[in-house]
């Protein structure tokens, strides 16, 4: 399965992902060259941030874009779950565990 | 149509916690935790699969050598490079020539404890860490080498952490004073002014063992599972946590892990051995002599009172020797009734009525016994003897044989609970318990489902271990605990009404169980769902809104692994899908 993270440095608003080229933004591109700011403006972040980003007109780079999208993230979701606990200081544990049975009673379906 | 999640109001399934909190994903707004107390230190069994305990740091100003400590002869500078990469080291310097020079904390404690200290070689190439006991013990800071050390030392212990860094620990028995000294060799204290060594990050812990370093400024810190931290436990190999809830024991042996000042019998005893099950090498081995006749170990003084219920247990990894026995005698070497134990570490077999064994992985199993003694006596021991091959307990002995044992523990009670360390005096650890949490869900009408654990043949008394009410009393509740009969002690579930008669009375057909029960205020109709199944019914509307919630291991040991609580009665199918295993 797919999985997102973040990069690193000055491209840590930056998303990868398994599957697809493995930088679909670097500090190498090309100046100039036609750009796509990408999904949720991070290219206007990066842009912001000093980057420089490498052509990415392409489909395949739209499609693995819209992909991610739609890719289940473990820790987001329960770190989502669990947002107001965690600034709480809340230790989770079991993060795996607890989506399974968080997903148990989601798919039981109650009138 | 919606998901169970999203209809119910209360969520807990257990994976978030703090100190003296459990939380529950469901409200989200927080009103559904449940505070948690539990006024001492505990164990469980961590997600790596090891014993995890409370960590501590005894001393002040753990890393601030120029507050709270002491000069003799010597200075200190801050600011030094530091073995984490930090400038946070400092540097130990003799100003007087001819003389000893060190640095000290004042500090007193009875029991086992383990001073260590991050150390590097300066001008000078040793260090000894010392107490006012005349305790200490050298280390070559410049070869990675331990020195020697008094026979009052348990062990000591250099490990290299690189760039010349070491961390030096010495282990003993009562602890007045920490000092540092700066050495110019082995058994040699006397420097000269100038002469110095490099240090940072001292440590003074109740264990055989220095463990994680933690910080200190103005008082003791502690760590791990300290008083009020909830106990996620991943006993017998679950992936799975669940919520432990224990009630009080006490641990009656004294020194549970340092054998060495036990008594032996054509035995002796190595500390620090082996990898222990909390993952440190802090296992002893009782190894063999070479002579004819038995050979065993043991000692401690506790009493007991015949017809009264306890619990020998001791983890045992096999060695070279594979088999052992369990005993409890007088002082004088009297029976008192208590049946022994035979163990086989290889197979992971018990012999011996009461007698069990429960595996915790890397060859370690826990041996237990449980019986009650038919004498009362003031100086009960413990004894652990090691067997030949066959079992037998009188045989010519090989020096060269062993096994590792660690963690002894003598309790009352008809089972085993979670292991309580000891390092010098019988520990308590008291019960868990979440307190009442008052929490209004509009539960005129219910539907309480929980997946729960519990071994049967393990019951204490016949208080709650989990209550759903509405109020404080046992009256209008729903109550789940370890029941009294004497048949089998699984879980039971009793729904009591405000008259205090019970509309639903069944006990659990299985260890590990999920139950849904379940009230239609409207029509008075109780249903009780087990692992997917009705099985108990009953009309009676003489209650009132549930809205306490109460967790606690006061009746018996329970691990909860989700409860889930609707705010309406769900139909037979749902409640069949929440209970289904």
């Amino acid at each position: 399965m797919a999985y997102v993270y973040r990069g690193s440095g000055y491209l840590s608003n930056a998303v990868q992902g398994t599957g697809t080229a493995p930088y679909l933004f670097t500090s190498g591109g090309y100046s100039g060259s036609t750009t796509e700011l990408g999904a949720d403006g991070i290219g206007t972040r990066i842009l912001a941030d000093g980057g420089t980003i490498e052509s990415t007109y392409s489909p395949c780079v739209t499609n693995a874009l819209g992909k991610l999208r739609a890719i289940v993230s473990l820790d987001l979701n329960v770190n989502a779950l669990f947002a107001s606990a965690i600034s709480d200081g809340a230790i989770i544990e079991a993060k795996q565990c607890f989506y399974n049975s968080y997903t148990e009673l989601q798919n039981i379906d109650i009138l | 149509m919606a998901s169970a999640y999203d209809k119910a109001s209360l969520v807990m399934l257990p994976n978030a916690y703090k100190d003296g909190k459990v939380y529950s994903v469901k409200p989200e707004d927080r009103s559904g935790d449940f505070t948690f107390t539990r006024s001492t230190a505990a164990t469980r069994v961590n997600a790596a699969g090891n014993i995890e305990k409370e960590t501590g740091n005894l001393l002040l100003q753990s890393n601030q050598f120029d507050t709270t400590w002491t000069n003799a002869r010597s200075s200190e500078a801050s600011g030094q490079s530091g073995y984490d990469g930090t400038s946070d080291a400092w540097l130990l310097q003799s100003t007087v020539s001819a003389i000893s020079s060190y640095l000290k904390q004042n500090i007193s404690n009875s029991g086992v404890y383990t001073m260590s200290v991050y150390a590097k070689a300066g001008t000078s190439d040793w260090m000894s860490l010392n107490t006012a006991g005349s305790q200490f013990a050298f280390f070559d800071l410049a070869n990675g080498v331990l020195g020697s050390k008094s026979s009052n030392v348990v062990d000591s212990g250099i490990e290299s952490i690189g760039n010349g860094w070491h961390r030096c620990s010495a282990t003993l028995v009562g602890n007045n004073d920490f000092y540092i000294f700066i050495a110019n060799g082995n058994n040699n204290s006397i420097t000269n002014s100038g002469d110095n060594i490099y240090i940072q990050d001292a440590q003074l812990e109740q264990s055989l063992v220095a463990r994680d370093y933690i910080e200190t400024t103005t008082s003791a810190v502690y760590g791990g599972i300290t008083d009020n931290v909830p106990r996620l436990d991943y006993s017998n190999g679950a992936t799975c946590p669940s919520l432990l809830l224990e009630p009080q024991r006490t641990n009656f042996i004294n020194f549970s892990e340092y054998y060495g000042q036990y008594s032996s019998t054509r035995s002796t005893i190595t500390d620090n051995y082996g990898i222990s099950p909390d993952g440190s090498q802090n296992a002893a081995a009782v190894f063999n002599t070479n002579d004819n006749g038995r050979h065993n170990f043991g000692g401690n003084y506790f009493a007991v009172t015949s017809g009264t219920s306890y619990v020998n247990s001791v983890f045992a990894k096999a060695g070279t020797i594979t088999k052992m026995k369990l005993k409890l005698f007088s002082g004088g070497g009297s029976p008192i009734g208590f049946n022994d134990g035979d163990f086989d570490l290889t197979n992971g077999t018990a012999t011996g009525t009461g007698a069990g064994i429960e595996s915790y992985g890397n060859g370690w199993y826990r041996c237990y016994v449980v019986d009650s003694p038919t004498s009362s006596v003031s100086n009960t021991r413990f004894n652990l003897e090691l067997l030949n091959a066959s079992g037998g307990v009188s045989y010519v002995g090989s020096v060269t044989d062993y096994i590792e044992i660690f963690g002894s523990q003598v309790e009352q009670g008809s089972y085993p609970t979670s292991y309580i360390p000891t390092y010098g005096s019988s520990v308590s650890r008291v019960a868990d318990d979440t307190n009442a949490l008052n929490y209004d869900g509009n539960f005129n009408s219910i539907t309480a489902f929980v997946h729960i654990k519990g071994d049967a043949l393990l019951r204490d008394t016949t208080a709650a271990n989990i209550m759903i009410s509405a109020t404080a009393s046992q009256d209008s509740s729903i109550r789940i605990y370890r029941s009294s009969g004497s048949e089998d002690r699984r879980l039971s579930v009793i729904v009591r009404n405000l008259s205090a008669s019970n509309n639903i009375s069944y006990q659990a057909t299985t260890d590990e169980v999920k139950f849904a029960v379940r009230y239609d205020s409207t029509t008075g109709n109780w249903e009780l769902f087990e692992n997917g199944v009705s099985v108990r019914t009953n009309t009676n509307n003489n209650y009132n809104e549930f809205k306490v919630f109460r967790l606690k291991g006061e009746s018996g040991t329970v691990e909860l692994n989700q409860m889930v609580v609707f705010p309406t009665a769900l139909t037979d199918s749902e409640c069949i899908a929440l209970t289904t295993i």
